[in-house]
Order: structure tokens, then sequence, then C-alpha cells
């Protein structure tokens, strides 16, 4: 069987502020070489303060954790030879052009300077062509992209993410999962923490979810979805139907309106053809089908 | 090695680079004139005081030109360091490269070099206005002092900035205060010790070279080096423990 490239176990962590506060209580997770792992959790479940943890950066109260068979507390640096971290926020000089920031990270992540790979790296991520301008030109999704394509462009094994798409448009959005499927195809190993449950479902193998700084369940992609996802259909509301039977049923399934659209949660295995003739004689029709993980804090353990 | 390489190259990057994004920024304006103006009101202020009370303004560039290297390691690194560390998304990237603290240590050496040469025109200005009288050799040694000085200085502030809540109205107190050099006495041999940069100014006002202020001075500057790496691994040890200016 496959070795994992990132083992955490038992780890825990208590802030020793006034009052101490815990964030992780004992923390337990692998992470299998090639795979796309995500944390999901709310704000506050301890993602963050774990990939400090994995990063060396923060020292735990107790637990073992190794990264591609080194320890973080003990040799941070050689575990930073390992990985490549992405934080939230765009972390290039943006002052600079691509090529100079290219230059400097490469120095500091000690990496050979090899413009021909940087160079096709830029190009897959169509920044090539923008790579000579100063960053404060480029939109925060392309800066995020750029700093994303250089860390990719090394040959470090692990990416780790801290919330990738905090405050990205929906462009933005789908601009990064582009980016971390080529990552995938790279062979890289991903693991990012995000709460945007439709950003984790369109990019993770498997999902692992967080709560009071505990790992509650690890699930492939499919099989999570298909325990927590709700299935939705939209429906559109026709005018001249019967306004008294709609309304009877938007009390009786409690769904929200907006102008002549509801969003409605069905049951799993409901038949559509079944719902269809269902909503015949109310002059409803199903406008979109949609399937969502559930809301994070629909669900009470979490909260 | 592998750490002393990449500071002083990542260093030097972030110098080289920054120079030339601030000379890309000048062409957009007169702003540039701006930089030098945080050091300048200080010496500015000085000057027109020691005139009104008809001192001898020759003496005041010296001890400006010191401020200046002391003032932009210290003050401003201990700023900048604040700011990277309370926006941990922005610090821990380079903490979780391989050279981790030593990385940032590149670049705040790397950023105070850049800020001396924007602050470089405050010091034509204060030398054209004041005509200090320089004698070479002394001055040489002084300076060899001064830049050996630099990198304490930038390790102390970066302690200071990573640990200290306050650090940043600490920053503003030693922008201002530190002019106070002004006021100290320059020909104690242990206070060279304690504040080399007594021992620099000793030598900037000397017409031959002196070599016991130097090796004093320089005795002095290598316990500020031991004194300060202290402080900052002490710091980094906190701030892993969860104890940084970041805490929650």
């Amino acid at each position: 069987m496959t070795q994992p490239i990132i083992l955490a176990n038992d780890i825990r962590k208590t802030y020793p502020t006034k009052p101490p506060v815990t964030a992780l209580a004992g923390l337990s997770l692998s992470v299998f070489p090639g795979e796309t792992l995500a944390l999901l959790g709310p704000n506050g479940a301890g993602k963050t303060t774990f990939i400090r943890i994995l990063l060396g950066i923060l020292l735990p109260d107790s637990g073992h954790i190794q990264v591609g068979g080194q320890d973080p507390i003990q040799s941070p640096q050689k575990v930073a030879d390992q990985i490549r971290f992405v934080p939230e926020q765009p972390f290039l000089e943006t002052s600079w052009t691509l090529w100079q920031n290219a230059r400097f990270w490469f120095s500091l992540w000690q990496e050979p300077w090899d413009k021909k790979r940087v160079t096709d790296i830029l190009r897959r991520f169509d920044l090539v062509h923008r790579a000579d301008e100063p960053l404060t030109r480029y939109s925060r999704g392309m800066q995020q992209r750029a700093g994303l394509a250089l860390a990719l462009a090394t040959h470090a094994p692990i990416i780790v993410l801290d919330e990738p798409t905090l405050g990205l448009d929906v462009l933005g959005v789908q601009e990064t999962i582009d980016v971390l499927q080529e990552a995938k195809q790279l062979g890289k190993t991903i693991l990012f923490a995000s709460h945007d449950m439709s950003f984790v479902e369109s990019i993770a193998d498997r999902i692992a979810l967080v709560a009071h700084g505990r790992v509650l369940e690890v699930n492939e992609t499919q099989a999570f979805r298909k325990k927590h996802g709700k299935e939705y259909v939209v429906l559109r509301y026709r005018p001249h139907g019967s306004e008294e039977l709609v309304t009877q049923r938007i009390r009786a399934n409690g769904h929200f309106s907006e102008e002549q659209l509801w969003r409605e949660v069905i049951d799993r295995g409901d038949s559509l053809v079944e719902l269809k003739r269902e909503l015949q004689p109310l002059s409803m029709v199903i406008q979109e089908y949609l399937q969502h993980l559930p809301e994070l804090e629909e669900r009470s353990e979490l909260s | 090695m592998r750490s002393l390489k990449t500071i002083s190259f990542s260093g030097f990057l972030y110098f080289y680079y920054s120079i030339i994004a601030m000379v890309r920024q000048a062409q957009y304006g007169i702003q540039i004139l701006f930089l030098p103006a945080l050091g300048l009101s200080i010496f500015l202020a000085v000057f027109a005081a020691t005139k009104m009370v008809h001192g001898n303004t020759q003496t005041l560039f010296f001890p400006f030109l010191v401020y200046n290297f002391i003032n932009f390691p210290l003050g401003a690194v201990m700023q900048g360091s604040f700011h990277m560390f309370t926006n941990p998304s922005r610090s821990n990237v380079y903490l979780a490269t391989p050279t981790s603290l030593n990385a940032l240590l590149g670049i705040f050496l790397g950023d105070s070099w850049t800020m001396l040469i924007g602050n470089l025109m405050g010091v034509l200005v204060a030398a054209i206005i004041v005509r200090p009288v320089i004698f070479p050799l002394p001055a040489i040694l002084a300076m060899a002092l001064l830049l050996l000085f630099l990198v304490p200085s930038v390790w102390l502030g970066m302690a200071m900035g990573m640990r200290l809540l306050f650090a940043h109205q600490l920053s503003q107190f030693v922008f201002l205060g530190l002019f106070v050099i002004i006021a100290l006495p320059t020909s104690l041999p242990w206070l060279w010790v304690i504040a080399p940069f007594t021992a620099v100014l000793y030598l900037f006002n000397q017409s031959q070279i002196a070599w016991q202020p130097f090796w004093l001075g320089l005795a002095g500057t290598a316990f500020w080096w031991i004194l300060s790496k202290f402080f900052l691994s002490l710091a980094y040890k906190q701030y892993r423990l969860g104890l940084g200016v970041d805490r929650r």
C-alpha cells in the first residue's frame, strides 16, 4: 500500500492567550502522493492552524506529524524543500513584474533557475504574454493565479493552499479551478483548506470535514456528496397556474421564492418524472436540477 | 552557507527590483521627492532649532547620517516586521521557504537599502546646507562600523516587530527619538562599546585615523550582533508557540 506523504496523528494546539484558545483538539489525517485533499470546515475550525503546523511555522502542544518522512517541528527547512505554500492573499510583490517575482521567489525557494520551465508553466496558465508587466496591472484573480503558477513551476511535490478562492469573483474561482486541475495533471499532491463547498466539490479527490479542531470524517468526494449532498430542483411558476395550489406547495415544502423561481429540496431517489407529473397541475416546470454538498451552517455538529 | 547565499542573493534581488520599481514609479511624477521627506523633516526641525539658538549647525550632519543608517534598519524594519507578522498570510509564505526566517532577513536588509537610497537625497540636502568637513580615512572606518551595525539593527527590528504588540508605536518613537544621538557624548570609551554609533560619530570628527574607538566600536558591534541574534531567536521561538503579534 502507498505510504502517506503527509501523516498527522492526534495534533493538539491551544494558543497561550488569555483566555487560552483551543484550535486543534486531536486532529489526525493522512494525505497520499498525487491526491488532492480538501480540508472543508467553517471559519475557526482549525484548518489554518493545522496548515501552519504542517509548514513548521507553529509548534503543536502534542501529536506527531510527518511530511515526506520529515518532521516539520524538528526540521522545518527540510519540509519547506518539499512544500510550496500559497496563502489566501496574493503574495507576490505587486510593484515588480512577474519575471522579477519568479527570479526572486526561485532564490527564496532555493530552486535552480530554469527559465524554460517557468516559461512553459506561464504559457500553460496564459500568463507569459503579460509577464513583463508589473503585477499592479493584474486583477486579484490573476495575481493569485501567477503565485500559484510559480509555485507549480518548482520541483516541490506538495502544494498547500489556504482558502484559495477567498475574495475572488466567479471568474477568479473558475480560473483557480482550472489552475488546480492543471496542477493535478502535473502529478502534484495538493492539500487545501476551504469553506467553499462548490469549489471543494469541483477539485478534491477526497474531503476531510474539519470542525472544533478535529477531523470528523474523511471520504472520497463522490461518496461524501452521496452521503451529505442535497439535491435541489429550481422550479419556475407559470403565472396562469393555480396560485392557491402553488402557495400550498411552497408552505408544505418550506422552500424560498424569488420572483417566480423556487428552489426546492427533493429527497434522493425521487424520480424526476414523478416530480414533473406532480408539478403539472400546478403550472410549475423544472427550470434546473442542482446537487450541492450541505451548507456547513446547516450542520449542527459543525457550529 | 546555503542560507547566507540565499540571504545575500534574495536581499540583493529585493533591493535591485525595488529600485527599478521606484525608478519606474518616479516617471509618473515628482512625488518621488517625498521619499526623503521622512528623515529630512527631523533634520530640518533640528537645524532650525540649532539656528535659532545660534548653535553650530555644522555638527548636525554626521548625527543625521548615522541616524539614517540606524533608524531605517531598526525603526522602519520594526514597523515593516510588525505589519508583515500581523498579516500571517504574507509572513507565513516567507517562513515556509527553506531558509525560513533568514528569507525575511534578506528582504528586510534589501528593504533597508532601498529606503536608505531614498533617503540619500535627504542626506545630500543636509550636506549642501551644512557643508560638512569630511576626513576620508577616519570616515572610511566610521562607515565600516556603521555598515556592520546595520545587521544587528535589522535583527532587533525584526524581533520587536514580530513579538511586541505595540511595535508600531515603538517604531514611531524610534523614528522621532533616535535623533537624541546628537546630544550623546562621543568621547567615552565605555559608551563606544555599549552604543557603537558614538564611536562612529567620534571617528567622523577626527582628522587622523584613531584605532581605539574603532576597535572598541567593533567590539560593541560584535556584542550587538550576539545580543540581537539572541533576541531574534527568542522572538521567533515564542512566535512559533503562538505568541506573535498575530496572536488571537
